[in-house]
């Protein structure tokens, strides 16, 4: 197992898509924290309660909306293998599949790790720099602003495992891309603002991946605003602990599905 | 020992390989030939379990591939020359096996300078030749140091230079006390590198023995051109000469053994068979090879 985490290691730092990934990713991040804070400082103007209490969610924003960044990179480093088959020579060195594919999970972790730190320092970077820009009193050594980073940084990780779990389930890299992408920036909003705006459903939304993210990075995010502010209904979301068991199951029930789908099949 | 035994395996109504026997002797190196398509990657497939034979199995000195703890310690395999990320240099390739061979960085060096690719070590392999490429297949089959080697099509991509180095590489192995088998779809790129043969065709054995046997077991073959070949093989059958396995269909050709090429041409005319081409078998191997699986390429 010890070999498998060090030759999974190996190849994730040895090709570009992931430094190329967490650049794009940082910029994004740098960007939306930027500009989210420095128009919410300018209209709050003044308004210190108000700027303490939105200041984690700035701060948090790459979790709730950029995780697909380390979603993709996670999923990546799974199709990759399988696109420029390098899986075979992979499954050649240990046959045994099930050693492999755990390895690829665990190593995601620390992974993930490194590319959800750089996200969170680019927002609280960002965040920083647009609230001083509008006014505000950036409260970066405030104990809520290093809270929001850790739990940015814990929901970015899972989401590299969660990407890990989905790339061995789906396997085409084209069709891990646009599943990502279509479920994370199209599907989940409207499905989050469509069952959100009715009780009787607005219980399954908090499940949503995305939602468990939002949970976890502060459960402060847009679409929780969106829904108080607009006294639409009562916004339910997770606990922190909840949020991070939630991505937790769709890390392990994604991995497990592409386990299964996966273990036995050929590789010709 | 390499033992294939009863090896079976279908792809959908094809029977890619079809209760396949044959073994690998160490120290030599076999040569395991057939046309495109008779079955010769999905055997080295399935005994890597990269596929899941239907039937049969293969082992190593007893042992499936599966059973082996650190494979690449033991089975050196090189099946596909195209398996690289384009992105990483040839070293950061072997590097990422290492851990599984349990080698370092100096191992890694050694067999890049092995395969002749030295200068290439830190170039990336998206600008590899097919040569080069293959070199690296190569290099990442030794790593472990294995006793046992399997490569698909090695020869495939090298120049004349790189084969006559191919072949004292692979002849060097051998010498060691390893077993080394190579497939190849051509008896002659392999002929001066092989001790011993493996013939298969439509995924079936049609010859195992060394390269004097196969010369000597076809010596007699002679091939009769006919309009009609179906009436040709009749009067083989009917005096029990031998047609090659599954009285396979090549054109206007029939391949006949056990008889001269008198005998045949008396045969024939008796029975009023319109005869347009007699002859016999030169004794050159590449004939032979074509008369033994003539007919049965894989396009199926
Ligand atoms: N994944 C697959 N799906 C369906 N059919 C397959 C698959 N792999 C191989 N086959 C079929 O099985 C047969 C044997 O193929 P195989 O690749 O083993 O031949 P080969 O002897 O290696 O040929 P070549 O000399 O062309 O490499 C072929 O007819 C091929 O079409
Ligand atoms: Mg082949």
């Amino acid at each position: 197992m010890i070999a498998a985490l060090v030759s999974e290691y190996r190849k994730f730092f040895t090709t570009r898509m992931w430094w190329i990934l967490m650049i794009c990713m940082m910029a994004y991040f740098l960007v939306i924290s930027l500009a989210m804070a420095w128009v919410f400082a300018y209209a709050v103007s003044g308004d210190d309660g108000a700027v303490s209490q939105y200041r984690p969610m700035i701060y948090g924003l790459g979790a709730s909306m950029g995780y697909v960044f380390p979603a993709l990179v996670g999923a990546v480093a799974v199709t990759g293998e399988y696109r420029h088959r390098t899986i075979v020579p992979t499954y050649l060195a240990e046959p045994r599949r099930w050693v492999v594919m755990t390895a690829k999970a665990l190593a995601a972790i620390p992974m993930g790790f490194v590319i959800a730190v750089a996200g969170t320092v680019s927002c609280l970077v960002g965040g920083a720099v647009g609230l001083h820009l509008g006014g505000a009193d950036p409260g970066l050594w405030a104990s809520q602003t290093w809270k929001a980073a850790g739990l940015s940084i814990l929901a970015l990780t899972m989401w590299s495992v969660i990407g890990v779990g989905l790339g061995m389930l789906v396997i085409s890299q084209v069709g891990v891309i646009i599943t990502v992408l279509a479920f994370t920036q199209l599907v989940e909003p409207l499905a989050r603002v469509g069952l959100s705006a009715f009780p009787s459903t607005s219980g399954i939304a908090k499940f949503f991946p995305g939602a468990a993210s939002d949970a976890v990075s502060g459960g402060t995010s847009i679409y929780s605003q969106l829904s108080v502010n607009g006294s639409m209904m009562q916004a339910s979301s997770l606990s922190v602990g909840q949020g991070v068991l939630v991505l937790a199951a769709y890390g392990v029930v994604f991995a497990l599905l592409g386990y299964v789908a996966r273990i036995r099949r050929d590789v010709a | 020992m390499i033992e294939v035994d009863h090896l079976a395996k279908r792809y959908g109504s094809q029977r890619a390989v079809d209760d396949l026997s044959f073994v690998v002797r160490p120290g030599k190196v076999t040569g395991f030939l057939g046309p495109n398509g008779a079955g010769k990657t999905t055997t080295l497939r399935a005994a890597t379990d990269l596929i899941r034979a239907d039937k049969g199995r293969v082992t190593f000195d007893g042992q499936a591939y599966r059973e082996l703890l650190q494979p690449m310690r033991h089975v050196g395999v090189a099946l596909e020359p195209t398996a690289f990320h384009p992105g990483r240099t040839a070293s950061d390739h072997l590097m990422m096996l290492a851990p599984y061979a349990g080698v370092d960085h100096r191992r890694c060096a050694t067999v890049l300078g092995l395969v002749g690719l030295e200068e290439a070590a830190g170039k990336r392999v998206g600008g590899f030749s097919l040569g080069m490429r293959g070199r690296l297949s190569l290099a990442a089959a030794l790593l472990g140091n294995p006793e046992f080697l399997l490569l698909d099509e090695p020869v495939n991509g090298l120049d004349p230079e790189g084969i006559r180095w191919m072949r004292q590489l692979l002849r060097e192995l051998a010498d060691e006390g390893r077993t080394v088998l190579i497939s190849s779809h051509l008896l002659s790129e392999v002929e001066q590198t092989v001790d011993e043969v493996v013939i298969i065709a439509q995924g079936r054995l049609v010859f195992q023995g060394s390269l004097a046997a196969l010369e000597a077991s076809t010596a007699a073959w002679v091939s009769v051109e006919s309009s009609e070949p179906e009436a040709v093989r009749e009067v083989a059958r009917r005096r029990g000469w031998s047609l090659p396995p599954d009285g396979a269909h090549h054109g206007r050709t029939v391949w006949i053994g056990g008889a001269t090429s008198t005998e045949v041409a008396v045969a024939i005319v008796q029975a009023g068979i319109p005869l347009e081409g007699l002859s016999s078998s030169s004794s050159d191997l590449e004939s032979i090879f074509l008369s033994m699986t003539a007919g049965q390429g894989g396009i199926r």
